[in-house]
């Protein structure tokens, strides 16, 4: 599987600062999460990427739909549903976590 | 395409109508799904539309005239797209004709940029490649209203400077708003200053596997761009708009655990409903005003072959197609009211999980719900689906819902040989229970399919489900009016055609050889009837006589011409008894396990041209209509000799 994003070498600090990356399909309602890697074959990125999910966006779940289906997220004032196990590919660290790591919206 | 040198290889509909619309401005509009394209389509061009298919695809092509202060431009109206890449047929479509490499199209004079200002973050990552064009371009962010209202914030003078091309903050629902866009049009014809191509070209021009340039990996590509759109954003001052109350509160029914998929099921009940029962009286009312027109032609017209040639053959099969209009319409008045309300989007997000199961994806459930009218709209909606697997999977799973056509088939047999009564006190009768099993039959092979499929022939990984859901709003009368008016041109012209020349090729079987006297032969003794003799070895296992041969022969065209096929064939004449004398020759004709035969071969059987030819065109080669036409004939086959053979 191909890893994108995420392949800035980072200074031996923010090692030290990093928390543990947790997937996308885990994060609470309401959290904020920067997308930080995506880990999704070939081509399979692109619908992601055009609906502007994108490494250093923000995420932020808002609703599970009925019965374990898509969950529903905010991203960049518009609202997206993804499938766990798509939200399961995406790598993401907490929206204030990343401030001092990652360049954020 | 340069004009002038290749109109002599155009088709003639598009020298003609090249030629024809060369001395207007040609106006492009693009942009991103739900950003207000079409709304500002429609209101620039009133319903002065023409719908009609890019050559060789079914992606449609809306054209229209708009007017200025120095004259009328024509624009099109582009299929919704993120980028230009040619990854999805739309996107290519949308990039060959942005390069004017489409034969149908000059190469656009001018460019409108449609953009929704509450995303303009993820919807600017659209306009690096369209400004590489370096086409005069007018940018028009969408949704001011709506940005206004929610507390967002934009300086649009600021953006325009930054982009160096004109930009427009308007509401596209609102005429009152888009004075900006008419002196845009205005400033095509005298070259105005407000019509100016992107200055800076270079940075966009390599991207997206542009002919010229190399291609960069992709994700690299969308973050490039991403981070110009963000940094258009901050100099222009964009306050993204807070989440809109009204969808959220809506989406905390609309998507919740119980009431959601409550209201689901009372939605997919009321179209049904409109579809089954609202639809009656206005389809009644048609079949009168079509016989009634028949009756006048004939009337009117001298006793010759043409006369019984034109109401035979044309009035009563191209009449037996339109009666089907009125539920068509109902079925598109809700589609449009459900995706433009944004409702649509949260329905597939509902049937997702279910979909799933089968292997498909919830994008799947607009094409399957349009194919309980007619697979023909199901087949050409089913290219919302982006993965191409699960749209193969859509596309040939969407035959096997009970379409309209095949109700007046169930009606007849019925109504002939499934005694009235009740059979669950006064909420289920008989006929109804079974009218009930047949649409069940219908879904379980559909189901059954799609999981057979999505593990042989089309196995492997699928696409992400990205869904985007879009804010509720009330849709527009203009809109839907334009949509229906579409779906009326299209739905017209795609079945009149087929249905007038299968009529037309029967009347002339059922006339021939001419007897002695020179008068029409009886049916049995036509080149119709020998054809008939010729497949009933094939049939009789499943109970079927010759008769019956001819009606299944007739109704390969369409389903419910066996209806008019059987009428001709038991020489039924009286028209208003027709129905009850056809009946009655039916029961003498069949025995009880041959008419349960009748209707599992209706069931399953692919018996409609027009899908085959529309599924041809969808899938890019006769491959998965030949496959689909002969599976489904099988299931048929096999399930009508079992229940023949069992009852």
């Amino acid at each position: 599987m191909k890893r994108t994003g995420d392949s800035a070498p980072r200074r031996p600090d923010d090692a030290q600062r990093e928390v543990p990356l947790r997937v996308l399909a885990d994060v609470p309602l309401e959290e904020e999460v920067v997308l930080v890697r995506m880990d999704v074959a070939g081509d399979d990125v692109v619908p992601l990427l055009e609906q502007g999910i994108v490494p250093g966006c923000k995420l932020c779940p808002v609703r599970h739909s009925p019965a374990g289906g898509p969950i529903v997220y905010r991203v960049d004032g518009a609202l997206v549903a993804l499938r766990r196990e798509t939200a399961s590919c995406l790598c993401v660290r907490s929206a204030l976590e990343a401030a001092g790591v990652l360049d954020s919206n | 395409m340069n004009p002038g040198s290749a109109s002599a290889t155009l088709p003639a509909e598009a020298a003609e109508r090249t030629s024809a619309d060369a001395n207007h401005p040609l106006v492009a509009l693009v942009g991103p799904p739900n950003s207000g394209k079409s709304t500002l389509f429609n209101n620039l061009t009133g319903l002065r539309q023409k719908v009609a298919n890019y050559p060789g695809v079914t992606v449609e092509r809306r054209s229209g005239v708009a007017d200025s202060d120095a004259g009328p431009v024509e624009m099109i109206d582009l299929p919704g797209v993120h980028g230009l890449s040619p990854r999805s047929l739309d996107q290519t479509i949308t990039r060959n004709a942005l390069l004017g490499e489409l034969e149908t199209d000059r190469r656009p004079d001018a460019v409108v940029l449609v953009l929704d200002a509450t995303r303009l973050r993820s919807h600017l990552m659209v306009a690096e490649p369209v400004l590489g064009l370096g086409l005069p371009t007018l940018v028009v962010l969408t949704m001011a209203d709506e940005l206004d209202r929610r507390d967002g914030a934009l300086k649009s003078a600021r953006l325009s400077r930054d982009l160096g091309v004109e930009v427009a903050l308007v509401n596209a629902r609102d005429v009152g708003t888009l004075e900006p866009v008419r002196r845009f049009l205005t400033a095509l014809h005298t070259g105005g200053e407000e019509a100016r191509a992107c200055p800076i070209v270079a940075a966009a021009d390599h991207l997206e596997g542009h002919p010229s340039g190399r291609s960069l990996p992709v994700i690299d590509v969308f973050a490039a761009r991403r981070e110009r759109a963000r940094e258009l954003g901050h100099s222009a001052g964009f306050r993204a708009p807070r989440p809109s109350r009204f969808t959220n509160r809506l989406d905390a029914i609309v998507l919740h655990r119980v009431w959601g998929p409550l209201v689901f099921a009372v939605v997919v009940g009321l179209v049904f409903q409109a579809i089954f029962a609202w639809a009656v009286p206005l389809m009644d009312g048609t079949e009168s005003l079509i016989g009634a027109s028949g009756k006048f032609v004939t009337g009117v017209l001298p006793d010759s072959w043409f006369r019984a040639l034109l109401i035979d053959g044309v009035w009563a099969g191209v009449g037996s197609v339109l009666v089907f209009l009125p539920q068509i319409l109902i079925l598109f008045f809700f589609i449009a009211i459900l995706e433009d309300s944004g409702y649509m989007a949260r329905a597939a997000v509902i049937a997702d999980r279910l979909m799933h199961r089968v292997g498909l994806q919830g994008k799947s459930f607009l094409p399957l719900l349009s194919a309980y009218a007619c697979a023909i709209p199901a087949i050409m909606s089913a290219r919302t689906v982006e993965d191409d697997r699960d749209r193969i999977a859509t596309i040939f799973i969407a035959p096997f819902m009970t379409c309209s056509a095949r109700l007046p088939v169930y009606a007849l047999l019925i109504a002939a040989f499934i005694p009235a009564g009740p059979l669950l006190g006064p909420f289920l009768g008989r006929r109804t229970a079974v009218l009930i099993g047949l649409y069940a039959l219908g879904l379980l092979a559909a189901v059954g399919t799609a999981a057979l499929l999505k593990s042989t022939l089309l196995r492997g990984r699928s696409m992400p489900f990205v869904m985007e859901l879009p804010p509720y709003r009330w849709p527009s009368a203009r809109s839907i009016l334009a949509r229906l008016l579409d779906r009326t041109k299209v739905f017209l012209r795609r079945a009149g055609k087929i249905i007038l020349a299968v009529t037309v090729v029967l009347w002339i079987l059922a006339q021939f050889p001419r007897t002695p006297a020179g008068a029409p032969p009886e049916i049995g003794d036509s080149a119709l009837g020998q054809m008939g003799r010729v497949i009933e070895p094939a049939i009789e296992p499943l109970g079927f006589d010759w008769r019956v041969g001819i009606g299944l022969v007739t109704s390969l065209a369409a389903r419910e011409v066996i209806v008019g096929a059987l009428g001709t064939i038991y020489g039924v004449e009286t028209e208003d008894d027709q129905d009850f004398e056809l009946r009655a020759a039916l029961q003498q004709d069949l025995d009880f396990g041959a008419a349960v035969a009748l209707l599992i071969f209706f069931v399953f059987a692919l018996q409609c041209m027009s899908t085959v030819a529309v599924m041809r065109r969808e899938t890019g080669g006769w491959r998965w209509p030949i496959l689909q036409f002969f599976y489904m004939l099988t299931l048929a086959y096999v399930g009508a000799w079992a229940a023949n053979a069992l009852l």
